[in-house]
């Protein structure tokens, strides 16, 4: 759980990235008045970009880090075996 | 700077510009919902609001390249433990290219393509500033969302072409062993070759007997022995799959009577 933190913050940051787009979708839709709308496309349509990309950036992350731990366990294993030749 | 330490310091960098885009972002929001004037809005908009992804999009290059510059580094030594653990003909740890060059090139490119979204948003945000017509200004915003689209693929391709050198690297350093293993993941002709196996590989000074064709001998004289005959002090090795070839147990019967 401790090591998986990355890929369930940037899962949670999607998903709420894509609420904030849907909820800014029918604010701007449900207001007729322009600065309004402005408002909802401010925070829940940049504001939902901004949570994807953090959360597509922290789930890159964790697939990187998962490579990391399935290479160092090669590498371990590799220098087991080399020790024992 | 040590490695660690500096791939460290770029990982905080590059959070930190995430987090700072962040807040720009929730600073527009209050400048936007604060303000009744259409243009005044926009041009928080095109300022913070754009502005604030363009940052956003500097600190996931830095925290990504950072974590591609590290796999590289992890490739490269484990491409080492293939030459310790048998003579294995890889090609020499960093042969695939110097990693710090690749992710500054591939920086490069990705910074180029944030300039250019900047170069976008700036006329944008002096368009909008300075009017008081909302219809000229949703224009300018319109272009500065066109640069921004267009930089955020100029990065994700600088991105991804760094991660394909980096997969074809690894690809290249793991063929030998994935043909192998290839060769062995069919259990039914696996269980074929074992009845008719009859010979395994060893080589002078190893502890362990191989399959033919286990890339672990390459370039070590390897000699062949009888399954029957397989030393008692050999044990199989674990990476071809010697382990699954039967050996002879060989009996002795007392005729002494």
């Amino acid at each position: 759980m401790r090591a998986e933190w990355d890929r369930i913050l940037g899962f949670s940051l999607v998903g709420l990235g894509a609420v904030f787009v849907v909820l800014a979708y029918f604010g701007v839709s449900d207001s007729p008045y322009l600065a309004e709308q402005l408002s909802f496309i401010t925070s829940g349509g940049i504001g939902g970009l901004f949570l994807l990309g953090a959360g597509a950036t922290l789930l890159h992350a964790a697939d990187v880090h998962d490579e990391w731990r399935k290479l160092d366990q090669i590498e371990e294993f590799l220098r087991e075996q080399a020790k024992q030749r | 700077m040590h490695t660690g330490r500096r791939l460290r310091a770029e990982w905080i960098a590059g959070y930190s510009l995430i987090v700072v885009a962040g807040g720009v972002l929730l600073s527009t929001w209050v400048g936007v919902s604060g303000s009744r004037f259409i243009s005044d809005q926009l041009s928080y908009i095109a300022s913070g609001g754009i502005g604030g992804l363009v940052i956003l999009g500097l600190g996931a290059v830095v925290v990504v390249t950072a974590g591609l510059s590290d796999e590289w580094r992890t490739v490269d030594r484990l491409q080492d433990a293939l030459r310790d653990y048998g003579g294995f003909a890889a090609p020499a740890a960093g042969e695939g290219g110097d990693p710090a060059v690749l992710v500054r090139r591939g920086r490069i490119v990705a910074g180029l393509g944030l300039l250019l979204a900047v170069a976008f948003v700036v006329p944008a945000w002096f368009r909008i500033s300075g009017e008081a017509d909302p219809k000229p200004g949703l224009e300018a915003l319109t272009w500065a969302v066109v640069g921004l689209v267009l930089g955020g693929l100029i990065v994700a391709l600088a991105t991804l072409s760094v991660q394909r050198r980096i997969q074809k690297h690894k690809r290249r350093l793991f063929a030998l062993w994935a043909a192998a293993g290839a060769g062995s993941s069919d259990e039914t002709e696996r269980e074929h070759v074992d009845e008719g196996a009859e010979q395994v590989l060893t080589a002078p000074g190893l502890t362990r007997f191989h399959r033919p064709g286990c890339p672990a001998l390459a370039g070590l004289g390897a000699r062949s022995i009888e399954c029957g005959d397989i030393p008692a002090a050999l044990s199989p090795c674990e990476l071809c799959g010697a382990d699954a070839i039967p050996r002879e147990e060989k009996t002795w019967t007392s005729v002494a009577g």
